[in-house]
């Protein structure tokens, strides 16, 4: 299957920043990633150079198959939800997407409509004094009526209330997946889109430190508790990370089945306990571990 | 013609390419210009209109006849509104696109290029809209109007000697270069203050020297026109100020790093205008100094008619100079005058009387600009004369029977104040009469 996206050692600094130290990645088409980060991590900046939007500092990028140029034609392929969706205020919901579909040869006006009306939301709605929730309705059409082959989505549930974001989750990301396109999103609350993901990137400290299948991830992730003979000799193995526990005993999050087994084979512990995680939990010890390793 | 054919190929390509750019992202993005700032593109020719009303009524509180209140007004909005309006409309449009604006339209397909050049098209429409609105009604206030409208109304005529014709085609592109070095200053500073202040300095600094370059052209009468150099001043500074623009926009937009000589570069485009139009303001000087008209040479009395002696020249600042085989000989160097002088049209110093002796000697006085006395020189035409005396007040420089003669009484016909010029011995003034020594 062709990549949707590849990214090749891809860095950018802010002044003396340095927020991507080399970003690699690639993502088959019709996948749906997660991109799982803390804040300042560089999230919203690899949204913006996939969007063409930002030059990286070195590296290549490709997507859909293009060299973004700068151009912005890339864009007429490309959905995105920004964290934050800003309009003008000038204008209401209808007329935003009025002048949205100036700009796209692929814009379907009558699908515009139909999500508009499914979520909700009414066209004679001013941007100017709109809630939150009514600006990610807005956004979320915005993004999705050019039917784009590749979505990308920062914090795209945020203001959202929980109906709609059920909605939104299972009914228009699902609809999404099935018919093809490619999805990168960002979410600080990763659980609730558990079901749909393929994939997990952990971005930490300007590099995807772990690509993850999704569904290992939720079969192999296990917590492993052991009894530690020289507390000053902890083992170290990659795709394990200490987390807190109860002297005599020192507990990891294994997020495969191979590094629970090399845990358990190195020497100095005797395993007590080896649990299965949840899949909110192995997320969050994910986002802990910079190790480095793929699983 | 196969050359023909390969060379036409790539002419259509590129026509089609920016036929295409234009439907599909640079006519919204203008249409979308249009529609961001409509409140202030609207509602500033209402301020035009709301102006006139406005001096009608300070005119006739004033005492002055209504009309001149209206006329008055239009033409400042000529003369200093239409710029300003310009360097509003440029500094709006171009910070309007960062911020809130570059957020909301920035998942749109467009190039940050496109974008920013459909914005200032935009912008220029709007202005050009103004611009007609007031020229418009200046020429229906009134035969003032119309006479200050008379340049605009022979633009493109080749028989216009006046050069009015390439004036109004600069004053054109003048505003044209306002309107995009603040549209490109705010752009670049994300504020609408500091490129509308760059709009109108940076113009400033380059329409400066060619408004000075007009004043020179009409208070001395120099032959060649600095309307050129107005032209190319404009026409450079507006397509300086594009290129930096274009330089400018996607490097901005996308956080590309550029080197400080880039940036340096960019600043320096727009004022390219100005760069020819310093150096073309002192040649005009130049010109205007190295202007020099036939002295005419006094005959003796009493036919006392003047005629051209043909190889004597005098220049601006009481310079005397003498043609010769061998080229231009200074005889008097005079004072040179500074541009200040030439452009505030300050009296210069000039040559008063050239007389030519039976000898051939040359005599001349120089009147200096101020109160000082004049100047009574002489020489043999040969090299640089000699400062002979300072000449009494009323006294005059007389020529009989082939001798030159200083007439201390010059308006009493039968004068017996007259004194022969010894070329070696000035004489020594004493009240009203002169020792011979």
């Amino acid at each position: 299957m062709p990549s949707a996206l590849r990214l090749d050692g891809i860095r950018r600094s802010f002044g003396r920043k340095e927020v991507l130290r080399g970003v690699t990645a690639t993502a088959e088409t019709g996948k749906v990633i997660g991109l799982l980060g803390r804040n300042g991590e560089g999230k919203s900046t690899l949204f913006k150079i996939l969007l063409d939007l930002l030059e990286p500092d070195a590296g290549t990028v490709e997507v859909l198959g293009e060299r973004p140029d700068g151009s912005g034609r890339l864009r007429r392929r490309i959905g995105y939800v920004p964290e934050k969706p800003v309009f003008h205020d000038f204008l209401n919901a209808g007329e935003v997407l009025d002048w949205r579909a100036r700009f796209f040869p692929d814009w379907d006006d009558a699908r515009a409509r139909g999500l508009m009306a499914s979520l909700k939301l009414d066209p004679a709605t001013r941007v100017r004094g709109a809630s939150k929730g009514q600006l990610a309705k807005l956004a979320w059409v915005c993004a999705t009526a050019h039917d784009p082959d590749l979505l990308l989505l920062d914090e795209p549930t945020s203001g959202l209330d929980a109906l709609v974001r059920e909605e939104v989750l299972d009914g228009l990301i699902g609809e999404l997946h099935a018919g093809g396109k490619t999805i990168l999103i960002a979410n600080h609350r990763m659980e609730e889109l558990g079901g749909i993901l393929d994939e997990v990137w952990v971005l930490s400290g300007g590099v995807l430190s772990a690509v993850v299948e999704l569904e290992r991830l939720r079969a192999e992730a296990c917590l492993v508790t052991a009894r530690l003979h020289d507390w000053s000799a902890r083992p170290d193995v990659p795709g394990a990370v200490p987390v807190p526990s109860e002297r005599p005993l020192a507990a990891w999050a294994a997020f495969s089945r191979e590094a629970a087994d090399r845990l358990a084979a190195s020497g100095g512990l005797e395993v007590v306990e080896r649990r299965p995680l949840a899949l909110p939990e192995a997320l969050k010890y994910l986002l802990e571990d910079t190790g480095g390793y793929d699983a | 013609m196969p050359e023909l054919t390969l060379a036409a190929e790539p002419r259509r390509r590129a026509l089609a390419r920016l036929a295409a750019s234009w439907q599909a992202a640079m006519r919204p993005s203008v249409l979308l210009e249009a529609r961001r700032n409509r409140l202030l593109y609207t509602s500033w020719p209402i301020v035009i209109l709301a102006s006139l009303p406005f001096s009608a009524a300070i005119a006739y509180a004033a005492g002055y006849p209504v009309s001149q209140g209206p006329a008055a007004a239009l033409l400042t909005w000529v003369a200093a509104g239409l710029p300003l309006t310009a360097a509003l409309f440029g500094a709006v449009a171009g910070a309007g696109l960062r911020g809130p604006a570059a957020e909301a339209e920035a998942a749109l397909p467009v190039s940050p290029r496109e974008q920013a050049f459909s914005a200032l098209g935009g912008a220029g429409a709007a202005l050009a809209v103004t611009s007609l609105l007031v020229l418009a009604m200046t020429f229906l206030s009134g035969s003032d109007g119309r006479s200050v409208l008379a340049a605009v109304a022979t633009l493109g005529n080749p028989h216009d000697i006046t050069g009015r014709a390439a004036f109004a085609a600069a004053a054109v592109l003048g505003l044209f270069w306002i309107l995009t070095v603040s549209f490109t200053a705010a752009f670049a500073a994300s504020h609408a203050v500091l490129g509308a202040a760059a709009g109108v300095f940076g113009a400033a600094a380059a329409l400066l020297p060619v408004a000075a370059g007009l004043l020179l052209r009409f208070n001395h009468g120099i032959p060649a026109g600095f309307i050129v150099t107005a032209l190319l001043a404009s026409g450079l500074g507006a397509a300086g100020a594009a290129a930096s623009l274009a330089f400018c926009a996607p490097r901005a937009a996308r956080g590309v790093r550029v080197r400080w000589t880039g940036w340096a570069a960019a600043a320096l485009l727009p004022l390219c205008g100005a760069l020819l139009s310093w150096p073309a303001l002192f040649t005009a000087r130049d010109r205007v100094l190295a202007d020099s008209m036939p002295v005419s040479s006094f005959p003796d009395k009493p036919s006392g008619w003047s005629s051209p002696t043909g190889d004597l020249r005098e220049s601006r600042g009481g310079r005397l100079t003498r043609l010769t085989d061998a080229g231009e000989l200074t005889l008097i160097a005079g004072e040179t005058p500074s541009l200040a002088d030439l452009l505030w049209g300050k009296r210069l110093g000039f040559v008063g009387r050239v007389l030519r002796d039976s000898t051939q000697r040359i005599w001349a006085y120089v009147i200096p600009p101020d109160a000082r006395p004049r100047e009574l020189w002489q020489g043999d035409g040969k090299g640089p004369m000699k400062l002979y005396m300072m000449m009494p007040a009323g006294a005059h420089l007389e020529l009989r029977d082939g001798k030159a003669f200083l007439n201390l009484m010059p308006y009493v016909v039968e004068s017996t104040e007259l004194y022969p010029l010894d070329p070696a011995k000035p004489p020594i003034i004493k009240g009203q009469s002169a020792i011979i020594p």
